[in-house]
């Protein structure tokens, strides 16, 4: 292995990196609700608004309102964000809604919990659909699924920039594993931070709409929030292509279980399996024509998530009718999935 | 490709499982050796049983770049075994492996609640040990002492510094704090040292 300088690593959790990101990304404002996983963002972010007066913290009284105070942060020319979790990505549907009406840069990071309800408070990836699609709407949303610290940081900075520069509400789809783990990461990435701008003038009239009377009127308004969207799309989705090349089996996985995959990928390669992964960065936009890329010479797939296939849904819709080898699910809603769990997975399959 | 050591502390909250653990990928950081701790436990806000992930890289310090496979947080085996409360033995059952070991603390586990754990074990009287010759509180500290000694791969120096940081704020308010834990992790450290030697010299591994 080639021989690296190391870099100034730095030991922090998951949700102090966040913190870290958004402040590198010019935020000035945070407005949320505690809630496991992602309540260490909120109050971390508290700590450094007491320190520094630039920067504005509100605590609301719950997730919806969370929600409208970014976007009043937002449209006052502030880079607001806010970061919830389970029920309260529920509750946050509405302002993120309207914010999607509106084309307004909101960025909000989920820690993902199991479901329904309450559920569990530290891990699922079982908020996909709904941090894609939720709300009355078409889901003209920007997600990142990080899968490792680093990219944590790296993706709340990228957040930041899609957002005040594509004007879509745009989401980091964690989990509390990634939040809560403490581990190396570092500050490498200069940010371009696309500068905020208030929406709204002192006596100026600017008609970002949410309320229609005509139906048409909603349809011509969403065909050009759709172009827009379809023009950003390949400029902004993401993906990574590991071992790709002479795979015959390609699993597929996003976020901290894409992590798990690539470590099963190193092991399975070491034995002798010609095996890959393909890993979204973006949920949305997806990075379609790569996915149908990557199984091109491929026998066989394998879908790997924490969640009863709300990411395999994503995946055949876009492999529909373009190949017929076999799809192998590795289902596993709202628990982990390990390296081995893969490993055998594969071994299984391959026999 | 290099395996990380893996390493599992499970009590109940509040006996400081989280901290010791903290404190070693803390050290692991400091010592140039990559590191991942992820605390897991459940809804009840108290008094539940408290787990913590462990991961430590064991390539030299010296090395510029690591080869350990240490991407994912969590994993289904654990190297070593720190098990401080009788609850705890259920809760982390599924973790042991047979080439594990498994280091408890019997002032507070009866030896015969361990009859189906199949792994090497390891009785530490931490407790009665911090109870006399320091104070209760730092039994965890004598644990991780322990686990340092075991696993080989930190350098003590570090883990003397990650406890400074650790409790910095603490010891500010009380210089004590300082003395107390690094008494606790060197007796930890002497006494797991102890049994490695005489487990050396009559050849049976630990």
């Amino acid at each position: 292995m080639a021989v690296k300088v190391k870099a100034k690593k730095y030991l922090l959790t998951g949700n102090e990196i966040i913190v870290q990101a958004a402040l590198d990304a010019g935020a000035e404002m945070f407005c949320g609700y505690p809630i496991t996983p992602t309540t260490e963002i909120l109050t971390g972010w508290a700590e450094k608004a007491a320190k520094d007066k630039n920067l504005l913290f509100l605590q609301t009284e719950d997730e919806t309102s969370a929600g409208f105070t970014v976007i009043g942060g937002v449209l006052a020319g502030k880079k607001a964000w806010t970061a919830t979790a389970g029920p309260g990505n529920i509750l946050m549907q509405d302002p993120m809604s309207m914010a999607e009406a509106m084309r307004l840069p909101t960025v909000c990071y989920i820690g993902q919990r199991g479901g329904p309800s309450t559920g569990t408070v530290i891990y699922s990836q079982q908020e996909v659909t709904l941090t894609r699609f939720g709300g009355n709407g078409e889901g003209m949303r920007i997600v990142y699924s990080p899968s490792t610290l680093q990219e944590l940081y790296d993706l709340t900075i990228k957040a930041f920039e899609a957002a005040w520069k594509y004007r879509f509400p745009t989401f980091v789809l964690g989990d509390g594993y990634l939040g809560k783990t403490l581990g190396d990461v570092d500050f490498h990435k200069k940010p371009k931070n696309y500068a905020s701008y208030p929406f709204v003038q002192n006596g100026e009239i600017n008609n970002l709409r949410n309320t229609f009377s005509i139906e048409e009127e909603l349809y011509d308004n969403l065909k050009d929030h759709f172009k827009d969207f379809t023009e950003m799309s390949k400029d902004v989705s993401e993906c990574e292509e590991f071992m790709l090349k002479d795979a015959q089996t390609v699993v597929f996985a996003h976020g901290v279980v894409g992590s798990a995959t690539k470590m099963a990928v190193r092991e399975l390669r070491e034995e002798g399996y010609r095996v890959g992964l393909f890993r979204p960065i973006t949920l949305s936009p997806f990075p379609s024509k790569e996915t149908i890329r990557a199984v091109k010479r491929a026998k066989r797939i394998v879908i790997a998530e924490s969640s009863y296939g709300q990411f395999g849904r994503i995946v055949r819709e876009v492999l529909y009718g373009v190949t017929d080898i076999p799809v192998h699910r590795l289902y596993r809603p709202a628990v982990g999935i390990m390296p081995e769990d893969i490993v055998e997975k594969v071994k299984n399959i391959s026999k | 490709m290099d395996k990380p050591t893996r390493i599992i502390f499970s009590g109940e909250g509040g006996q400081g499982v989280q901290t010791i653990a903290e404190i070693m990928a803390r050290a692991g950081h400091l010592s140039g050796h990559r590191s991942t701790y992820l605390p897991n436990y459940g809804v009840e806000q108290r008094g539940g049983v408290s787990i913590a992930f462990v991961q430590l890289c064991g390539c030299p310090e010296e090395a510029t770049s690591c080869s350990c496979n240490i991407g994912f947080p969590k994993f289904k085996k654990a190297d070593v075994m720190v098990v401080l409360c009788e609850r705890a033995i259920e809760r982390t059952r599924r973790y042991v492996k047979k080439e594990a070991l498994y280091i408890y603390d019997n002032s507070l586990i009866s030896n015969a609640l361990l009859a189906g754990i199949s792994c090497p074990k390891i009785a530490l009287p931490a407790t009665e040990i911090a109870k006399k010759k320091l104070t209760p509180r730092v039994f965890n500290v004598v644990l991780l002492g322990a686990v340092i000694a075991y696993t080989g791969v930190i350098d003590k120096k570090y883990i003397i510094k990650a406890i400074e940081e650790q409790f910095a704020e603490k010891i500010k308010k009380n210089p004590e704090i300082k003395h107390l834990n690094r008494r606790a992790f060197d007796i930890g450290y002497e006494v797991m040292s102890d049994i490695i030697r005489n487990a050396k010299k009559e050849r049976v591994s630990v």
